[in-house]
């Protein structure tokens, strides 16, 4: 007979298997897009329904959180942001599907943006009733990383220096990487604590979109996207570990 | 004064983080500790390792949101001599409620000073018995009155001694909101772990 013993300390381990299942996804998607002739819709569809599922299962957990004045707000913002993601995507798709237009830079640039400021809000919602007070390494982890980051990023696309893309592309590592320095702070903040696997898990997710970024505008400085592209394996392993993430904080509270 | 807080900050998480987490809170301060968040709260070192167990860190911000929503932590900080104001409503409503009760201000006067045993608080403030047990346990419910030492009867049995948690209290309304200050017993003050737990 099993004994229900009290566990000594409350944990959420992270499931490994979950983790090689999206990387086994991503993998074998990316494998199929690239060797069958017409993979355009393929990697359109999945590009809109990973960010929509992210956004209407954070939306269902704010709904879960109904009328609370911190998880409420937040998962609000997340589902907004992957609802932009989406609205991005989606739009990226009509510019070069539908209306035949280079989507670089176009309309859909301003979504993609935009989903950073509210990921950011998700996470200040959080900081600011978990930790307000923020000490010296939080401030040097929110202001260095993407400090850092961007300077990588300026190093690597010196060649261009001046041009469009260059510039275009600064923008977004740096709001990608501002997000990045938020989470790592918050998932500091959570360290230790029960839902603070579901917060690494996050940080591990936004690091992968930042990784997808900096290279992504690297690509378009020096030889331009493609669909079939690896850095699609990023964005896709991202989101799919944000919605673990988010999954894992569900569970945990 | 652990008492008087304890059902407000219950709210506070509720209100903050919702239901389903206060539960999960509950559940496991049943299994580690065998107390529910009422219990916890005033013994709120065990109430705040189980807040570290979900949150880590984050159990600091949580603790102080808790407190700002109900204590003017910035007033708290300044004064030295015991004064408390209450933020939260309905724990500002549960003073100015017992002080509008004419039985309810005479039992408090009676053992403003001095602890004293039920029956000697009704005799000295002259209530009906029966309404007067009713009105003294509300106001231990409430925690405005605490147990404060035992009297010996003349059969050997202990009797509890009740006394007021503050030594004054002073009460405005500011634009329909209802500012309570309360000068707590320096005992009340030193045996509350939550006050304790206020950031210098």
């Amino acid at each position: 007979m099993k004994i229900d013993v009290v566990p000594e300390k409350l944990g959420s381990p992270i499931n490994y298997s979950v983790l090689l299942l999206i990387g086994a996804i991503v993998v074998i998607f990316h494998i199929v897009v690239n060797i069958s002739e017409d993979s355009d819709a393929l990697i359109y569809g999945f590009s809109m329904i990973i960010p929509a599922t992210v956004s209407v299962f954070a939306f269902i957990t704010a709904r879960r959180y109904s009328g609370t004045l911190v998880y409420s707000r937040a998962y609000k913002m997340l589902g907004i942001a992957f609802l932009i993601m989406f609205s991005a995507e989606l739009t990226y798709f009509v510019y070069e599907q539908i209306l035949e237009l280079e989507p670089y830079p176009s309309i859909a640039d301003v979504f993609f943006f935009v989903f950073y400021p509210m990921l950011i809000l998700y996470l200040i919602i959080n900081i600011r009733f978990f930790a307000p007070q923020i000490t010296k390494i939080g401030i040097i982890t929110i202001v260095g990383t993407p400090l850092v980051i961007t300077f990588v990023y300026l190093y690597l696309s010196l060649s261009d220096f001046g041009s469009f893309d260059f510039y275009y592309g600064i923008i977004f590592v740096a709001a990608a990487s501002t997000t990045l320095g938020f989470s790592i702070h918050t998932a500091r903040i959570f360290r230790g604590g029960l839902i603070g696997t579901a917060w690494l898990v996050l940080v591990i997710g936004i690091i992968l979109d930042v990784v997808g970024d900096t290279w992504y505008y690297y690509i378009e400085i020096n030889e331009g996207y493609t669909l079939e592209n690896p850095v699609n394996l990023f964005w896709y392993s991202s989101y799919l570990l944000i919605l673990y993430s988010l999954y894992k904080h569900k569970k945990s509270l | 004064m652990d008492n008087l807080l304890a059902p407000s900050l219950r709210k506070s998480i509720e209100v903050n983080l919702g239901k389903s987490t206060l539960n999960k809170i509950e559940q496991r301060l049943m299994e580690r500790h065998g107390m529910g968040v009422a219990q916890a709260i005033k013994d709120f070192y065990k109430f705040d390792s189980v807040l570290r167990e979900f949150f880590g860190a984050g159990a600091d911000g949580l603790e102080t949101k808790f407190l700002q929503n109900i204590i003017d932590l910035k007033q708290q900080k300044k004064v030295t001599d015991s004064w408390v104001t209450i933020k939260d409503q309905d724990l500002a409503k549960i003073f100015l409620e017992s002080f509008a009760d004419e039985d309810k201000k005479a039992i408090i006067g009676t053992v403003l000073d001095e602890s004293l045993i039920i029956a000697d608080i009704l005799q000295n403030c002259k209530v009906p018995q029966t309404s007067g047990y009713r009105k003294i346990n509300q106001l231990i419910d409430d925690g405005l009155l605490i147990s404060n030492g035992y009297e010996i009867a003349t059969d050997g049995k202990k009797i509890k001694k009740y006394e007021t948690i503050f030594d004054n209290i002073k009460m405005d309304i500011e634009k329909n909101i209802v500012v309570v200050k309360i000068q707590l017993k320096k005992n009340s003050f030193q045996e509350s772990t939550i006050l304790q737990m206020i950031p210098n």
